[in-house]
């Protein structure tokens, strides 16, 4: 499923992100990558949402709703 | 002897400027002579005798740069005399902040870590090691709490012993096996080609294999061939670019140290910041906060702004009286100082008093980390003009004035946005267009008309908005990082405060009281009338307006409220109210004043922020927005 359809709260692991690469590379550093888990943790279904790469620690991500539906995840449970 | 030079390296929000300046302020034991900061981001420091140069450089994710900032801090590593690094570590965020310090290793450049924020740390449960860490990395890691000062005086102590001769030289962890076959046979072929080059050929091999555009052509014309056959068969392996390749494997190798010096005590509590920030960010709260926000924001900047200008006003004024004399004996002189005065005047009259207390409001908040949430919570609305959240601040900061709104436009990293942003900022009513709008309404049209007038700029500026992001490359996309809630050095936002002053009257003073002299030179020579002819086209035939009101537009480049003054004295009459025109004219008239130039000032701004091809597509915008607007006023009433 979309990263912008995802519910919140829940382990998902990213499974495609399908952009530019300039795009892409932004993401990585950011700890969001292939492979790796995140948490959805704000979606107000209006504006960006939140999220938290679970290898990062605790920092919070803001990312438009384009850039969050070209992130394919699965629900990891 | 060169003195050494000394780079601050980290990601965002990691603490390098707030460390940079305990650096700058420390005493050492051997001499009172303390670091003077020669510039916001560059410091000269004394450590027992020996001078250095610490430079702060822009926060990176990564040394494969995704925007100017980083190219900028890529290319200061590779091109300057560095010295000593120091990697400025959010231990708060460790495995992904020691990605940063994985790449660093590679250039193979002499490292001290820096492991800021163990307090953060520490909130969220996560005890480090910074011993192991040393063992592991073969660098000083020195633990620092840079926010209270502590651990500057550590910090010191490992530069001079690096200086005096220890290893820093960080250990590079080794990648996968294949990857590092690939990258021994780069290496191979690369040593005899980087003489003279900073650094290591494996810095080469593996930047060739991530993003061979970054590589100096003596490099890539020896091994272009070579990588872009690694690049096939890492592609066709790993399904990924190549770039995601190296990425994952610095990503694992810093995961991998985390994990071996720290661990994680579950945490009885959540600290407050966390709960704060449900509240900040909340779908409806985070509203309120906001709403409150804006209001504590711009009540303190005009509230503040007006008492200095209050209390300056009576001493520029003072000062404007002492030459007052000159006017009947040397009338040329006369207007030659006037003319500089008012240049000062509008400097420290007029801009000044608000710019003071925005800027270090603007800083406060920055440091605090509240103004990402300002862009995050208002990133949605602002889609729909094309732009996003960061552009927000700079735009309701035009309704003060346009000045500080263009310097806060350094807030967008994103060149496109801060472009369209920018060009948007003269069409806002700054504080100067909206006293004009209101005095005319007064004076003839009444409060509705104002209002409406309002309403139509603000659609002026959306419309302009959707146009200019249509016409320009599709944006990249809103990603940025919420940094967690810090409290901001006070001391840090007053000297930050001062150089942005400093940068300001550098930049305007010169321009705004030398062209204010050419005015004054003009009203001298009576070329009014001359302007008036040369305007009569535009203000007579396609506005409908007498002719005189030409030489306004003049004096109202110079400052907006002028306008008003000027009008007397153009029309040869004592009070607004006897002015010669019919309400459609004075509604044209402010419509056309509202949007045609911006005033001198933001005009040398606007070419210093956006540079000669923003401020042309600026002008040439204004103009044809407010000839196209006021026209149409002028047919839909029958003017």
């Amino acid at each position: 499923m979309r990263l912008s359809e995802a519910p919140l709260n829940v382990e998902l692991r990213i499974s495609e992100i399908k952009t530019n690469k300039e795009m892409k590379r932004k993401l990585n550093t950011l700890g969001i990558q292939t492979d790796e888990l995140l948490l959805k943790i704000y979606d107000a279904k209006w504006g960006p949402i939140l999220v938290r790469p679970l290898s990062n620690g605790n920092s919070k991500i803001a990312l438009d709703r384009n850039v969050a539906k070209s992130i394919k995840v699965k629900d990891e449970n | 002897m060169r003195t050494k030079n000394i780079a601050l390296v980290g990601q965002p929000n990691a603490g390098k400027s707030t460390l940079f300046n305990v650096l700058s302020d420390i005493k050492t034991s051997t001499s009172n002579f303390s670091g003077t900061t020669v510039k916001l981001k560059e410091s000269q420091i004394n450590i027992y005798g020996d001078t250095y140069n610490l430079i702060d450089l822009p926060g990176v994710y990564s040394l494969n740069p995704t925007d100017e900032v980083e190219k900028h801090t890529y290319q200061y590593l590779l091109n300057s005399e560095v010295d000593l690094i120091i990697n400025v570590v959010d231990a708060s965020l460790l495995s992904r902040s020691l990605e940063m310090t994985v790449e660093l290793a590679e250039l193979g450049m002499p490292v001290i870590v820096a492991l800021n924020m163990l307090d953060e740390a520490d909130k969220h449960g996560l005890k480090i090691n910074p011993k192991k860490l040393e063992e592991i990395l073969n660098v000083p890691v020195v633990p620092t709490v840079a926010l209270y000062g502590k651990g500057g005086k550590e910090l010191v102590d490992r530069i001079y012993e690096v200086s005096s001769g220890r290893n820093a030289i960080p250990y590079f962890p080794e990648y996968t096996k294949h990857l590092e076959h690939d990258i021994e046979k780069l290496i191979a072929r690369i040593k005899p080609k980087i003489n003279g080059l900073k650094g290591s050929s494996r810095f080469y091999a593996i930047k060739s294999i991530e993003n061979p555009s970054l590589l100096p052509k003596v490099i890539s014309d020896e091994i272009l061939e070579q990588r872009n056959l690694i690049e096939l068969n890492l592609t066709e392996n790993h399904h990924k670019d190549v770039f995601e390749t190296i990425h994952y494997e610095r990503h694992h190798q810093a995961m991998k140290i985390a994990e071996q010096v720290s661990s994680f005590v579950e945490r009885k509590k959540r600290p407050f910041s966390e709960k704060l920030d449900d509240w900040l960010l909340h779908p409806i709260i985070g509203y309120i906060f906001l709403i409150g926000f804006f209001i504590l924001y711009f009540a303190i900047i005009f509230i503040v702004g007006s008492l200095i200008g209050m209390a300056v006003d009576a001493p520029i004024q003072a000062l404007g009286n002492e030459f007052a004399p000159l006017k009947a004996t040397h009338p040329f002189l006369w207007h030659t100082l006037n003319g500089a005065f008012m240049g000062f005047a509008g400097i420290f009259g007029i801009v000044l008093p608000y710019f003071l207390p925005l800027v270090f409001l603007t800083t406060i908040f920055e440091d605090l980390g509240y103004l990402s949430r300002v862009a995050f919570l208002i990133d949605g609305i602002m889609h729909k003009i094309g732009l996003h959240g960061k552009s927000v601040v700079p735009i309701i900061l035009g309704f003060g004035c346009s000045i500080p709104a263009l310097y806060a436009t350094r807030l967008i990293d994103n060149k496109r946005d801060k472009m369209v942003t920018g060009v948007l900022i003269p069409f806002i009513p700054c504080s100067a267009r909206i006293s004009v709008i209101f005095a005319m309404a007064a004076a003839f049209t009444g409060p509705l008309w104002a209002i409406f007038i309002f309403a139509y700029l603000m659609i002026v500026i959306a419309v302009s908005g959707r146009i200019m992001t249509l016409f320009l490359k599709k944006p990249t996309g809103f990603v940025m990082e919420i940094p967690s809630l810090k409290i901001p050095s006070i001391t840090y936002s007053f000297r930050k405060t001062w150089f942005r002053i400093r940068g300001f009257l550098k930049d305007a003073s010169l321009f705004l009281m030398g062209g204010s002299i050419i005015l004054g030179w003009m009203e001298y020579f009576n070329l009014g009338n001359y302007v008036n002819i040369a305007f009569a086209p535009v203000v007579k035939y396609v506005l409908g307006l007498p002719a005189e009101l030409g030489s306004t537009l003049i004096f109202g480049f110079l400052r907006k409220e002028l306008i008003l003054v000027m009008m007397n004295q153009a029309m040869n009459i004592t009070a607004l109210s006897q002015l010669p025109l019919t309400i459609g004219q004075v509604v044209v008239f402010i419509i056309f004043v509202s949007l045609y130039f911006p005033c001198l000032t933001t005009f040398v701004v606007l070419w210093k922020e956006l540079g000669f091809k923003g401020v042309f597509l600026s002008s040439i915008t204004s103009i044809i927005v407010a000839t196209i607007s006021a026209f149409l006023f002028k047919l839909v009433l029958n003017v």
